[in-house]
């Protein structure tokens, strides 16, 4: 209004003397003509807003003049008046805006923020093709290890922020939802819903959130409409297909693994004792039953033999994955009232033989201003999904991952004649399943079988509710409440078929459990901000929190199903079991903060939170959780004023302590009986363990120090150290096992992370047609054990040491093979006659000594982004790496065994075994007798370093001259793929296995490829 | 305006009160599904249930489908000995004697679950005298709880030492009487002695306090009684060389369970606890893991799906007289070398379920006879092999009725014990107690002999005892065991 007002009164007093410019204003955006823009002559208020198509006139006096070209959002331009016709490109330039972050209890302006918190943006998240928002945070920000080591649709990625604090409790960040904490199923959040994520690092930055914040603290910030902004319907579908990341193992096909499997015995016994039980032995002869002993006592195929069968398991026990996906979304409103809603649909397979993840999800968020003084709002999400979940790791037989890859080629997925190989078929004409009934590996199962038949499958409905209130009682003064729920209820459905495998035994066997989780949080807090002569800002914040989470279980099971198909309880014959369990949580909080400025300049900020836990006692159930923040933006002083090339530089420091009550028992105070334990049918009690009634929280203390700077306009840098103590670690505390009580849970300990963390963002190239930026993040993080209550603690393949990492591998080293005679050799320290340590080789495996061999963390990881824009063309790629540490292949060594373990399949590395006295080489003998070859030892610990091209993504913006006249505003079409390649040293492995660095036969990243469209009208 | 702030009046107030509430109740939440130690120990109800799950314990199956508490000891004693083969999977390592390192899974399974049941009996009998029931009730629970201490310290010095005649002051395993508390650092070892009189104190609690009839509230063989107490004693008896005393109290412990005949040894299954014969048994019922992880999953190979991992040594099988119905032999020419026999002498019952049996009358017998030969009343040892071997065969022959003497007899009687309760357990713990070379001969897989008393014979104390236990060091450590034998 004033604009125009102005631009009115320039022209009339402009009216002598003066050239008249004319020109259009466009967006480098989608080169369109931007309405609104202030044009405005430097040095006086004359001047002109552009027209609906960007168009302006300006009557200018003088050839000196400058022109001020301006708009909210975009950057400023100053050109000067010496021609007639002037067009400008305006770039939109978020940098100059004040750039707003939610953070604890509240949102702050970034520049003013005392404490670590790292941002990623809705479009980063919604790039990626995930189905929980935990996977894509991998390499988003610095300081925050994402593993994403299940291939399972639907599974969340764990999440390690700054290093892995707590020994045994939970190391798994708090979550908070539109400024609710949040215990409801991170999966049933659609992550195109998502606005921001804002990750807490530090103490001055989570504090806040006190007893659960020791770990980190993602705040989860979903799309509301905004204000007076008109409606808009935003569609998006991507449709796609995926496959495993990395190559499976290469195995031993069925000829060389029956030679093979020779060679083991004849090297235990001799060549033709070999020959005459390779069959029996193995229980299969895919040569065929016309030659009963197909290798001959040296080792060679008889004349005549050729190989009938060798059967693709893992092909069979894997499927080419689909991925659909639907959003569409509505957002705007008035000024008093603003709706967003948004449905989703998306169904999205795994590459292990019948797994999936399909989800429906709704969410609506409504804002209103009913009274001048008063907000409120609620959002609503509601979803429905359905895991499709195949047992794909660990070591049952029916994990399809582990049976595809270790039951050897050489057995029959389809009955075959035993004498030529072929097909045995049905009256129908159909193949046949071969159960394997004296197969070695997993008798009487057969996945390809029972993987469809049988039923593995998670349902979980959900509704989660955020509602608030805020209200100016005077000015500067508000009172904010939010009331949340998150109600779920899980479905888990199990059936075993009566045909075949497990079930057959039961004659069919049919679980159904259902959880409901009921959990709500309520929090009230009061904010006071008032700013005293211009230069002095005080900001207050005092508040409670109150959490309950109650969960319920209920399940039964039945056996004797005769019907296929019919899962029902009620359809079985048996109760095999019923159980119900209720768990009982609550927390209870009042937090407190105070932040002062002055002149923009130094920035303090104070907080204090007390928490009580029902998991303590009384007595020592209430802890108290501070932190102090302070930050100096240096570039503020006059003394930088001319420092041209630096636009901004702040450094920062905090220091305070946070809380963790994550034991996974509610009551470790509490001396009981457990019940459960019936004989026949007499009730029964055990002894539930020792109780500890002085457990407190584990507490975590935190030391930040940041310099954050932003030069020669296009390079932005944050380089952070923080140093954090976990300390009275809750600790499930080994007691000797003869008492009869194997621990009791204790306060014992701390363990130090330390590191340094560096974000890089520059634009390299910022033209009118073409844009390049990149950035770039780099974690380090030191883990180190300070304190324990024993010298040691010996956890499987680590030890506990003062000194070391608790992710410190403790085992046996690799001494390669003896060339004399091929057995696996370990180094044995001993005493020499000197008296002097000493290494020597042994082949006795437990006479080798046990090494520290280096730890399981990376040393550092991060991510690489660079992003392009050419006209309506869009690019970009990210990179995730891992440096440092290590993984335990056990995966690997379980199909390294030489002919140890009957039936199961052989890496295509057995080639290279010894085979003759001088042979050198780092694969042992072939061997039926155990030879301990594939025992823990470093012999399988490798490398993790990887280098992952996460996402690359390829975009079009069809011109909307092309579009408008259907009707469309904005459209554009893409191309994305995940983990399309990965750099990584070990063949067959995916490099994410978990954060402790072991394998489990699991089901592992999948690449996808997939096509999308976006448009809104 | 007035209207505006009294509404702000009364947010501030609101506000304020929201703010500060919360009350320390709500932090007072209660477990649903255990129950207080103080309210449960006081009364014979509570103690009986504490009873009931530690049954439950001693048979109740792991994750790991080897550990199935005294059902899985037994095993391990068994296929650790001559006549049993494991083909491969769980229980191949114990057939290798290789799986008792001190880091290794079986001792510490062994160890645990011991120890547990041990501090289950520790609690009942802490509180019993106090607790508020009839005498009569307090009596049963009392022999009850002592007995399964006993047995339960029976196993474990059986397991982790030599047998008690190789030396009474070698270092056995800890004792706890009491229950366990948090500021317990652990116990060192105690002498094979003292383990002994421990067992031997406990015995004689449980034989002053139960009575052959099993409580009306528990009718089944599931639970001990005074029989059950006597046949453990009897055992001790016989392994302390103490044969006069042991041949009475097997002769007591079996009285009222007359022997099953030669055709119900071979064709019953040994599935049901109500066989006349048996005197104590773990039931495996629907409350059991009656899947992959029964006992009956490794030794019944017409079962529909199972292990069926466990074999018979061809040259164990060739000992058996044609007519002894104790042959439950199976060849199965099909399989490997050592896969040439099994046995069908356990069969479950068509719903996956069936008792196991851990006592019956003839190893009692056995214990008479054998104690007989040993202290020179060899008519009465004779007797007794010839009445058993009456109901062991399909025809009676004349020459049922031993004709040796002397150590003749004696390893007679020893081999009876093996044909007669092969797969119950016995193998490795007579070999241990007679001192004897282990001998695998036949088509055993792992074939060969260690020396008698052999390092192998004993588990390594579990490494996370050492580690927790303020009174034990690596020093205290069962020697190596050597080179891999096999």
């Amino acid at each position: 209004m004033f604009v125009v007002l102005f631009a009115m009164l320039g022209l009339q007093l402009a009216f002598a003397q003066t050239k008249q410019i004319t020109g259009t204003v466009t967006s480098a955006d989608d080169g369109l003509g931007i309405p609104g823009v202030s044009v405005v002559i430097k040095g006086t208020t004359l001047g002109t807003t552009t027209d609906i198509d960007g168009k302006y006139s300006l009557s200018v006096s003088g050839n000196d003049a400058i022109v001020v070209y301006s708009f909210v959002g975009l950057k400023t331009i100053e050109m000067p008046a010496t021609q007639s016709v002037i067009n400008v490109v305006m770039q939109s330039d978020s940098q100059e805006l004040e750039e707003v972050m939610v953070v604890a209890y509240g949102v702050a302006k970034k520049e003013s923020f005392t404490g670590s918190a790292s941002v990623v943006k809705a479009d980063k998240i919604e790039k990626l093709q995930v189905s929980s928002v935990s996977n894509a945070l991998q390499g988003a920000s610095a300081g925050m290890q994402v593993i994403s080591s299940s291939g399972q649709p639907g599974e969340n990625a764990t999440i390690r922020i700054r290093g892995i604090g707590s020994l045994s409790a939970s190391a798994a960040p708090l979550y908070v939802v539109d400024g609710a904490p949040y215990a409801g199923a991170l999966n049933s959040i659609n992550p195109s819903d998502i606005e921001s994520i804002t990750v807490l690092k530090d103490a001055s930055a989570a504090s806040l959130y006190g007893s659960r914040a020791a770990n980190g603290v993602v705040i989860i910030t979903t799309k509301r409409a905004k204000k007076g902004e008109d409606f808009k319907i935003n569609i998006k579908l991507t449709q796609g297909y995926s496959t495993r990341a990395v190559k499976d193992y290469e195995l031993l096909d069925a000829g060389q693994y029956m030679r093979m499997y020779w060679e083991g015995i004849a090297n235990s016994y001799n060549g033709a004792t070999a020959s005459t039980n390779l069959v029996a032995l193995l229980k299969s002869n895919p040569y065929g039953s016309d030659y009963p002993n197909p290798i001959d006592a040296d080792g060679n195929v008889v004349a005549g033999a050729k190989l009938l069968w060798d059967n693709d398991w893992r092909d069979a026990l894997t499927q080419t994955a689909k991925r659909t996906e639907f959003v569409g979304s509505v957002a705007g409103g008035s000024d008093k009232t603003q709706l967003y809603f948004s449905g989703g649909y998306l169904n999205e397979e795994g590459y292990a033989l019948a797994s999936k993840f399909e989800r429906y999800s709704a969410r609506l968020a409504a804002n209103a201003n009913p009274k001048k003084w008063l907000k409120i709002g609620t959002t609503m999400n509601l979803a429905h999904s359905e895991q499709n979940y195949p047992n794909s790791s660990g070591n049952a037989f029916s994990n399809v991952v582990m049976f595809g890859r270790n039951v050897s080629s050489i057995y029959n997925i389809y009955q075959r004649d035993l004498k030529t190989g072929e097909y045995i078929l049905d009256a129908d004409g159909n193949r046949l399943y071969d159960f394997g009934e004296n197969r070695p590996y997993a008798a009487n199962s057969n996945p390809v079988a029972t993987t469809k038949l049988n039923e593995i499958r998670y349902e979980r409905a959900s509704v989660d509710l955020n509602s608030f209130a805020e209200a100016d009682i005077i000015k500067g003064l508000k009172f904010k409440s939010i009331y949340s729920v998150n109600y779920m209820v899980l479905s888990s459905h199990e059936y075993a078929t009566p045909q075949f495998g497990d079930g057959k035994m039961v004659n069919g066997r049919s679980y159904k459990d259902r959880d409901q989780y009921l959990i709500w949080n309520f929090t009230n807090t009061l904010n006071y901000d008032k700013t005293f002569n211009e230069k002095h800002h005080i900001n207050l914040l005092a508040g409670m929190e109150a959490y309950k989470s109650k969960i319920e279980e209920l399940g039964a099971g039945r056996t004797g199903f005769p019907f296929e198909g019919l899962t029902e309880l009620s359809s079985g014959a048996v109760l095999s079991r019923a159980s119900s369990a209720t768990s009982n949580y609550a927390l209870l909080g009042y937090l407190s903060q105070v932040t002062y400025d002055y002149s923009g300049k130094y920035y303090l900020s104070a907080s204090f939170r007390r928490d009580g836990s029902s998991k303590f006692k009384s007595d020592n159930r209430w802890g108290n959780f501070w932190s102090v923040g302070a930050t100096w933006r240096v570039s503020q002083e006059s003394f930088l004023n001319d420092v041209k090339w630096l636009n901004d530089l702040k450094l920062r420091a905090s220091y305070g302590t946070s809380g963790n009550d994550g034991i996974p028992g509610l009551f470790p105070y509490m001396e009981v009986f457990s019940t459960g334990w019936s004989n026949l049918t007499y009730p029964g009690l055990l002894y539930g363990g020792l109780a500890n009634e002085k457990l407190i929280w584990e507490s975590n203390k935190v030391m930040n120090v940041a310099v954050e700077a932003r030069l020669f306009d296009r390079l932005s840098a944050t380089i952070e150290y923080y140093d954090r103590r976990s300390s009275d670690q809750l600790f499930s505390l080994p007691k000797a096992p003869s008492i009869g009580v194997t621990s009791v849970d204790a306060n014992i300990g701390e363990v130090k992370n330390n590191g340094v963390e560096i974000e890089l963002n520059n634009r390299n190239i910022v033209r009118n047609d073409f844009e390049w930026e990149t950035s770039f993040n780099i974690s380090f993080n030191k883990n180190e054990i300070t304190s324990l209550p024993q010298d040691e603690i010996l956890r499987g393949n680590r030890k506990w040491v003062v000194g070391k990492s608790a992710y410190e591998w403790f085992m046996p080293e690799w001494a390669g093979v003896n060339p004399d005679n091929g057995l696996p050799q370990w180094w044995r320290t001993i005493v020499n006659a000197e008296g002097n340590k000493e290494r020597v080789k042994t082949s006795n495996y437990n006479a080798a000594t046990k090494y520290f061999l280096g730890s399981a963390l990376p040393t550092a990881f991060g991510g690489l982004t660079n992003t392009f824009r050419y006209k309506n063309f869009d690019f970009s790629f990210l990179f995730t790496y891992s440096i440092g540490g290590s993984i335990l292949d056990n995966d690997y060594a379980a199909i390294m065994h030489g002919g140890r373990s009957t039936g199961t399949s052989m890496s295509i590395d057995m080639l290279d075994r010894w085979q003759k006295p001088g042979d050198i080489t780092d694969v042992p003998k072939a061997s039926y007798k155990n030879i301990l070859s594939t025992e823990t030892s470093s012999r399988f610990l490798v490398d993790a370093d990887y280098l992952r091209l996460r996402n690359i993504t390829i975009g079009y913006k069809v011109p909307e001259r092309l579009t408008r006249k259907i009707g469309i505003e904005d459209c554009r079409v893409s191309l994305i793929a995940d983990n399309l390649w990965t750099l990584f040293g070990h063949k067959g492995l995916d490099p994410e296995q978990g954060v402790a660095g072991t394998t489990d036969n699991r089901s592992s990243s999948m690449k996808t490829i997939s096509a999308g469209i976006n448009f809104s009208f | 305006m007035k209207f505006l702030s009294n509404i702000k009046v009364a947010l501030v107030a609101l506000s304020v009160m929201a703010i500060s509430t919360g009350c320390e109740d709500f932090l007072d939440q209660e477990p649903t599904a255990s129950v207080p130690v103080a309210s449960t120990v006081d009364n014979t109800g509570g103690l009986r249930s504490i009873l009931n799950g530690t049954y439950r314990l001693m048979r109740v199956s792991d994750s790991e489908h080897d550990n199935t508490g005294l059902v899985s000891y037994n095993l391990v004693m068994d296929v650790m000995g001559q006549d049993l083969i494991i083909s491969q999977n769980w229980y191949a390592w114990d057939n290798e004697c290789d799986f008792g390192e001190a880091n290794w899974r079986r001792t510490s399974t062994i160890w645990d679950r011991h120890y547990e049941i041990i501090n289950n009996a520790n609690i009942v009998l802490a509180n019993v005298d106090a607790a508020e029931g009839t005498d009569d009730d307090k009596k049963i629970i009392k022999g009850e709880a002592a007995a399964i201490r006993a047995l339960a310290y029976f196993n474990l010095v059986r397991a982790y030492q030599h047998t008690y005649l190789v030396n009474p002051n070698a270092p056995a395993v800890p004792i706890y009487t009491v229950p366990a508390k948090k500021e317990d650092t652990g116990n060192p070892r105690a002498t094979v002695q003292a383990v002994y009189d421990r067992i031997n104190a406990d015995l004689n609690t449980a034989l002053d306090n139960l009575v052959a009839d099993r409580p009306l509230s528990i009718m089944n063989k599931g639970n001990i009684n005074l029989n059950v107490a006597q046949g453990i004693k009897a055992r001790v008896l016989l392994e302390m060389g103490d044969y006069a005393n042991a041949a009475t109290f097997a002769e007591k412990a079996a009285t009222g369970y007359p022997l099953m005949s030669a055709e119900q040894y071979n064709t019953s299954g040994f599935n049901d606890m109500n066989n006349a014969e048996w005197i104590w048994a773990m039931p495996y019922a629907k409350d059991q893991n009656l899947g992959y992880a029964s006992f009956f999953s490794f030794v019944d190979h017409n079962r529909a799906a199972g292990y069926k991992n466990v074999y018979v040594n061809d040259d164990f099988v060739t000992l058996f007289a044609v007519n002894d119905m104790r042959n439950t032999f199976v060849n199965n020419p099909e399989g490997a070398d050592y896969e040439q026999f099994y046995m069908r002498k356990f069969a479950d019952k068509p719903d996956n379920s069936g008792d196991v049996v851990l006592m019956r009358a003839a190893e009692m017998m056995l214990i008479q006879a054998e104690s007989y030969a040993r202290t020179g009343s060899e008519e009465l040892a004779k007797d007794i092999v010839e009445n058993l071997r009456k109901q062991r065969f399909s025809s009676s022959a004349a020459s049922l009725r031993p004709v040796t003497s002397g150590q003749a007899l004696i390893d007679e009687i020893l081999l009876e014990r093996r044909k007669e309760l092969y797969g119950e357990g016995f193998a490795l713990l007579d070999i241990k107690r007679c001192q004897l070379p282990l001998v695998r001969t036949g088509n055993h897989k792992y074939a060969g002999s260690l020396s008698a008393n052999h390092p192998r014979f004993i588990f390594h104390i579990p490494q996370r005892e050492i580690d927790a236990n303020d009174n034990m060091t690596t020093a205290d450590q069962n020697p190596s065991f050597g080179a891999y034998p096999w």
